[in-house]
């Protein structure tokens, strides 16, 4: 178990990065003053995830990481979906 | 086979102190494990006990012995000890820390001084457990599943009960993440997924499970204790809040909690049932998926718990269809078993006995649990002793004999040294008998609605409640004859040797009791692990 | 493949990567419960959770969204400068994360200070009389919020003491798990932010 080839990301591809997420958090303040009626909630939490993605994948590097962490993570999160799905087919059907 | 083995063995040497230290600041996973042991079977005695006061008390109708208050709080300090320090950490703490590294060719898990910290994290929450039955205004009296509004309610001393369990969650969690990143990372050279046993494999699916499902209770409990606080009405209808939003929360962990118990006991049945036929496990893949496939679809099912609550009917359908899918890998492991011993040539020891018992007990549990899993006749038999039986047959003829078995089948390999196999034989008898009168009857009485957690009852009932309290008597004889077999033995029986069972994983290609390194070499693995000729 | 692994606590960086990685699942799923309890209250309470949301200061949200990505990046770049074996860079990025958490906590106890002074608490008197969902409402954003809190110092303390180790060098270029980790769970502290901000503070 040798230490493997470490990925070193430039300082400017993260300043780019907290920009783009500067500029999303901007967006999701924006939005607030139009009114999507219902999907205003989506909206909020659409903007989030794209937010929630590019940390993971830049920040926590787990873009030049080993497969295994992106099934991990990806299976993490689908179970939190998966339970609140399943969770609310008590809530919208009572 | 001299005695130098144990003289050199792990049981003799500490990795960094020496004498009692060495036991208490120990990082090897065998003394740790053997601490967890020593832990449990303490626990397991005091759960016992107070289970054996409530047979007492249930022995004739009406109030003989303790108050219905005194009841209520010993069915919860019973529920309490028995889930969170004995089943849970059970299987997967003690034979999964003693063995799992040796298995899959390692010398310790992956982080020794982590392991270290989650048995003293168990012992802290130990302490609270504890204490939460003599400090503050009388010891809980909700049950062990602490359900809201009444665990908001109650003056008794939730708090401590609860952060008790918090707390032993944690232990548990950090097991698991140390059980999954030892199985990922240090696998002898050449072994690869499929070619590790199946016990690591169950213990893996396990570790998931512990990881993922236990934060979710832990946040719940939280937020029961600033409830109580803060009147902030969670889960108060009072204050707007929900009560079954708590027991779905609730649920989401404790039902996986179930396979945190079972799945490793089926994971040591499955490495038992091969050594004595002498015969390769049939169909490994099948019980490997059909691991991966319990943890999965298990974490799903946890509305079944919730029937009567008050769920929308989609949601109670869907629990049902999922639980009844469930049960589908569970089936899958019993016909690998029966296939794997069909024309093997099988040998009649101690172990294998409580192997039996507990596929016996395991599928009476588990279609029992069918009964509970449909809509319709859970509504009839919910909160019933049927309710109680069920899953005493599940956690205690499940999950405890196969632990039993389990000492039986590694005892040798852990101390070096050989039981009295005739004794063995005998306290297998005795604790199978005696498990049978407690608790079948209590699957006809709760058929007739006997309901449970009841200090008192109609005298219909008395014949059964009469039989499981002889059941108790001769399931504690038993227990004494074991305990007394196995004590005696582990300092003073005949010297095993290495491979008293002519087992094939790796633990017995090593000496009994393992050196503090486990192996002088790492192995090479080339071929799967049961290879019988 | 050799045939034999000496003893010695050999470094396996991905085994501790992985570890970390298990312990932030466990943190998601524990964040995930509370916000399991918000969205049924909200789909239950829809109209109370939109009063009561609109009670918070936008302003200090976004102010504290601001703060944490931008740590949240000095911290990223504390592992690229360490790899490059500038240490004393490193030290300046640690310790800029450390004062902006600092600062998101100071920003905290004036936006609860705020709140508490026009006697809007857990277990005050005005809570009670308020509609159950407003109710539920403040009780989840203090909950949450405190939690929050709680892994930001929680952090901070991780943070510096790698700070401390980097300076008496030992975490070094190529020693550098422990500061990756450290970061990783400054990232977490952030992820969960990012989805408490809308929640709470953007619903109106
Ligand atoms: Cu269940």
């Amino acid at each position: 178990m040798e230490q493997e080839h470490q990925h070193i990301t430039s300082y400017r591809t993260y300043a780019t990065v907290l920009a783009v997420l500067l500029f999303l958090t901007a967006l999701t303040v924006y939005v607030t003053w139009f009114d999507f009626e219902a999907l205003t909630i989506v909206v909020a939490m659409s903007i989030a995830c794209v937010k929630v993605i590019i940390v993971i994948s830049y920040f926590m590097h787990v873009k030049h990481d080993k497969l295994v962490f992106k099934l991990m993570i990806g299976m993490v999160f689908l179970l939190i979906l998966v339970i609140f799905l399943i969770l609310f087919s008590d809530y919208l059907f009572r | 086979m001299d005695i130098s083995a144990i003289d050199n063995s792990f049981l003799k040497h500490g990795t960094k102190y020496k004498g009692i230290l060495g036991w208490l600041m120990s990082t090897d996973h065998k003394r740790i494990g053997l601490m967890y042991m020593y832990a449990i079977m303490i626990f397991f005695v005091v759960g016992g006990l107070l289970g054996g006061l409530m047979r007492l008390e249930l022995f004739r109708p009406g109030q003989d012995y303790i108050t219905a208050q005194t009841y209520n709080a010993v069915f919860t300090v019973h529920g309490v000890i028995m889930i969170f320090l004995v089943v849970i950490p059970g299987l997967a703490a003690v034979f999964g820390n003693i063995l799992m590294p040796i298995m899959i060719g390692a010398r310790d898990v992956a982080f020794p001084k982590l392991n270290l910290f989650s048995f003293y994290i168990y012992v802290l929450g130990a302490i609270l457990a504890i204490a939460s039955q003599f400090l503050g205004k009388g010891a809980p009296d909700t049950g062990w599943t602490f359900y809201a509004p009444y665990s908001t309610d109650t003056n008794t001393n939730v708090v401590a009960a609860v952060l008790a369990a918090f707390v032993l969650g944690f232990s548990s969690i950090l097991t698991g993440l140390n059980f999954i990143v030892t199985i990922h990372r240090m696998r002898a050279p050449g072994m690869t997924w499929f070619k590790m046993p199946l016990f690591p494999w169950s213990l893996y699916a396990t570790a998931w499970i512990q990881l993922l499902a236990t934060p979710i209770v832990g946040i719940t409990l939280l937020m029961i204790i600033a409830e109580r606080w803060f009147k902030i009405g969670f889960f108060d209808p009072n204050l707007g809040g929900d009560p079954i939003l708590f027991q779905h929360l609730f649920w989401i962990y404790s039902h996986p909690a179930v396979y945190v118990m079972i799945l490793p006991a089926m994971g040591v049945i499955t490495e038992i049932i091969p050594t004595f036929s002498q015969k390769r496990i049939f169909g490994y893949k099948a019980i490997v998926f059909s691991s991966v496939a319990i943890a999965a679809v298990g974490y799903l099912v946890w509305g079944h718990h919730m029937y009567t609550a008050g769920m929308s009917t989609t949601a109670r359908w869907f629990f049902s269809l999922l639980t009844f899918i469930v049960a589908v890998p569970s089936a899958i492991k019993v016909f690998n078993w029966i296939s794997t011993m069909y024309k093997g040539s099988i040998n009649l020891q101690p172990p294998f006995y409580f192997t039996m018992a507990f596929v016996f007990n395991f599928m009476i549990g588990g279609l029992t649990g069918l009964v509970l899993g449909s809509l319709a006749t859970d509504i009839h038999v919910h909160d019933t002793a049927f309710v109680v039986a069920h899953f005493h047959y599940i956690i205690f003829g499940g999950m405890g004999f196969a632990f039993l078995a389990a000492i039986h089948y590694w005892f040798p390999k852990i101390y070096g040294r050989m039981y009295n196999n005739k004794l063995a034989n005998i306290s297998c008898a005795f604790i199978f008998g005696g498990f049978t009168l407690l608790y079948f009857p209590q699957f006809i009485i709760g058929m007739q609605g006997m309901p449970r957690r009841y200090f008192d009852y109609l005298p219909q009932y008395e014949w059964a409640q009469v039989f499981s309290f002889f059941g108790a008597i001769v399931l504690a004889v038993g227990v004494i004859i074991m305990l007394f077999n196995l004590i005696k033995s582990a300092r003073k029986g005949a010297i095993a040797g290495p491979n008293p069972w002519n087992g094939k994983t790796l633990e017995w290609t090593i000496a009994s009791p393992p050196t503090v390194e486990n192996f002088e070499e790492i192995p090479v693995i080339t071929e799967g692990p049961y290879e019988y000729k | 493949m050799e045939n034999s692994i000496s003893h010695t606590e050999h470094r396996d960086d991905t085994a501790s990567k992985m570890g970390m990685w298990l312990f932030i699942f466990t943190e998601l799923l524990l964040f995930g419960g509370l916000f399991i309890v918000y969205a049924v209250y909200r789909s239950i309470y829809p109209d109370d959770f939109h009063i009561a949301a609109n009670q918070l200061n936008t302003f200090i949200g976004t102010i504290n969204t601001v703060i944490l990505l931008v740590s949240s990046m000095t911290v990223a770049m504390s592992v690229t400068a360490l790899r490059t074996g500038n240490k004393s860079l490193t030290l300046k990025l640690l310790a800029t994360t450390i004062f902006l958490a600092f600062l998101f906590l100071v920003n905290k106890y004036f936006e609860w200070g705020l709140k508490i002074e026009h006697h809007i608490y857990p277990g005050s008197e005005l809570m009670l009389t308020l509609k159950r969902g407003e109710l539920l409402f403040f009780g989840l954003y203090y909950f949450m919020t405190a939690l929050h809190a709680l892994h930001i110092i929680v952090g901070m303390i991780i943070l510096l003491v790698i700070y401390f180790k980097i300076k008496s060098g030992r975490v070094t270029k190529d020693d550098n798990v422990l500061l990756e980790n450290g970061g990783l769970y400054w990232h977490l502290v952030d992820l969960i932010w990012i989805f408490l901000f809308p929640l709470l503070y953007l619903i109106t």
